[in-house]
């Protein structure tokens, strides 16, 4: 078994482990931080390397849901420490436990302006002044490394002021024409929140989201680490479709040939095979295509009707499933394909559950 | 959005906690709780989704899978594929296996700051960054030879160093 590398915290956690019960625990934890804060006081005799075992001890205790209150300026410090593994059990403890401190004030401060009410957020507030400006100069710097460190920070924090700061270098940057399917994969999420929010604004990068449809529905050039059980990258698939949700019509004839295509081969090449993972992922697809499909009308209706009838008695099987989730979605399914034809037998089906509900 | 991502045991113990929307600490615990409370009543026969819309409010669900001693949940709301979420707990989970060979429960006892080294390159502020988990071990590989080279140098005893700065 691998250990963490800190031995200090390794045999931290085994203590934890070998408590009996939660008074253990607790008495246990206590008698860290107790510790971790005498440690902290004399900083002075301190290494960059306790400081970082300390700070991930913090983390852990605080994921066991224990309260820890300090360590603020000793993280901030860490910040600004010259080296990797310190930089980033800080940047790592900002996002996990003073993160939340963070976006609890800025709430607090759009609720009540400027004026800072109690003790604890004003000092707070100085410390987040302190983390922010140490941030900034790891952004600014010529450090790569510490470049990504700080954005990933800043990336899980989040924080309403800067993401406003950042949009317009970030849109101008959109990355549709990249190769990468790991780039595409995290643009194509940013890009739907964008389109989601204005659609109009975005015409022209629909051509190039049924370009990266086509090239993963065809399989062409796609390394084989991003095939999952031999589906192309699914979660690309996925999010590209749900971004073209967002547009009402396409109107270029060559583009809607193009998009017919891709999920004519998704809707009718979609078996159910033994695989479950490979069963998921290409099922995830198949229903991101359906909900486009029932948006755009580019298919005909009556197609999709036979797919989904082909399943009927499986869907009418599922609504005695165990899993409420299942008998819920297979009620609603039922309800969309029930016509004509199907009714009778339907309904009949729906009579008999209706005294066992 | 992915709204959480949790690693907990078959008794409620958390082993990974990591949510990307603001939760006061209180509120975390109370809806590791929720959730544990929810797994460990379902039956080993019924699907991996639940919705959520009671514990993280509406529109949100969450997926998870039971391996061994663990459960592996993903919390997300309705921008998300949950197929492809159960997909993503899937590459998370294979690539766990990858960086630890065979990985069991204490792995990731011990490791959580390498479990959230991983985490973090696979999710990113809730948002899907990578899935290829060659991509993820790489990076991941290169951080742990960053950590190395970087504390190398920090063995070197103070006074030495003190010495050959003077």
């Amino acid at each position: 078994m691998a250990l963490s590398g800190m031995r200090g915290l390794s045999v931290f956690i085994s203590d934890i482990r070998n408590c009996q019960n939660k008074e253990q625990e607790r008495l246990r934890v206590d008698k860290e931080l107790g510790n971790i804060r005498t440690r902290f006081k004399n900083e002075k005799g301190l290494t960059p390397y306790e400081k970082k075992k300390y700070v991930w001890k913090m983390l852990y205790i605080y994921m066991l849901g224990y309260d820890v209150d300090f360590g603020h300026m000793e993280a901030v410090s860490l910040i600004s420490a010259p080296k990797y593994p310190e930089k980033q059990a800080a940047f790592l403890s900002f996002c996990g436990i003073w993160g939340s401190y963070h976006s609890r004030m800025s709430q607090s401060f759009g609720a009540v302006g400027y004026i800072v009410t109690s003790c604890l957020l004003n000092e707070n507030y100085d410390f987040l002044r302190m983390a922010i400006n140490t941030v900034r100069n790891d952004i600014i710097g010529r450090n790569e490394t510490f470049q990504c460190l700080a954005l990933t920070m800043v990336g899980n924090i989040g924080g309403r002021e800067f993401a406003e700061s950042l949009a317009p270098d970030v849109q101008k940057l959109l990355l549709l024409d990249e190769r990468d399917l790991g780039v595409l994969t995290s643009v194509m999420s940013l890009f739907v929140a964008l389109v989601s929010n204005n659609t109009e604004a975005y015409w022209n990068c629909l051509p190039k989201c049924v370009k990266i449809l086509e090239r993963l529905a065809r399989n062409q050039d796609i390394l084989q680490e991003y095939t999952y059980y031999g589906i192309p990258s699914p979660w690309l698939q996925v999010k590209t479709m749900r971004a073209l949700q967002y547009f009402p019509t396409v109107e270029d004839p060559s583009t809607r040939r193009a998009l017919f295509e891709v999920l004519q081969r998704i809707l009718m090449g979609t078996d159910v095979v033994k695989n479950v993972n490979k069963n998921n992922a290409s099922h995830a697809v198949l229903f991101e295509a359906l909900a486009l499909e029932n948006m755009t009308r580019m298919l005909l209706v009556t197609d999709v009707q036979d797919i989904i009838k082909r399943h009927q008695a499986q869907i009418i099987t599922s609504l005695k499933d165990p899993d409420i989730s299942i008998r819920r979605r297979a009620l609603d399914l039922l309800y969309g394909m029930c016509d004509v034809t199907n009714a009778k037998d339907i309904v009949e089906e729906l009579l008999q559950l209706l005294p066992e509900l | 959005m992915i709204r959480a991502v949790m690693v907990m045991n078959t008794q409620g113990k958390p082993r990974l906690v990591k949510f990307y929307d603001f939760q006061p600490p209180e509120k975390q615990q109370e809806l590791i709780r929720s959730v544990y409370g929810v797994l460990s009543e379902r039956a080993d026969n019924v699907s991996n989704f639940v919705e959520a819309d009671a514990i993280f409010g509406p529109g949100t669900q969450l997926v998870y899978k039971h391996f061994a001693t663990l459960y592996f949940v993903f919390v997300f709301d309705s921008a998300e594929n949950e197929l492809a979420m159960l997909d993503l707990i899937q590459v998370f989970v294979e690539t766990l296996d990858r960086c630890f060979k065979n990985v069991c429960e204490l792995d990731i006892v011990f490791n959580f700051n390498k479990m959230h080294m991983l985490l973090d390159e696979i999710i990113f502020g809730g948002q899907v960054l990578e899935t290829s988990s060659e991509q993820v071990l790489k990076a991941v590989e290169e951080i742990s030879k960053f950590e190395k080279s970087s504390s190398a140098i920090s063995l070197v005893p103070k006074s030495v160093s003190a010495r050959f700065g003077r």
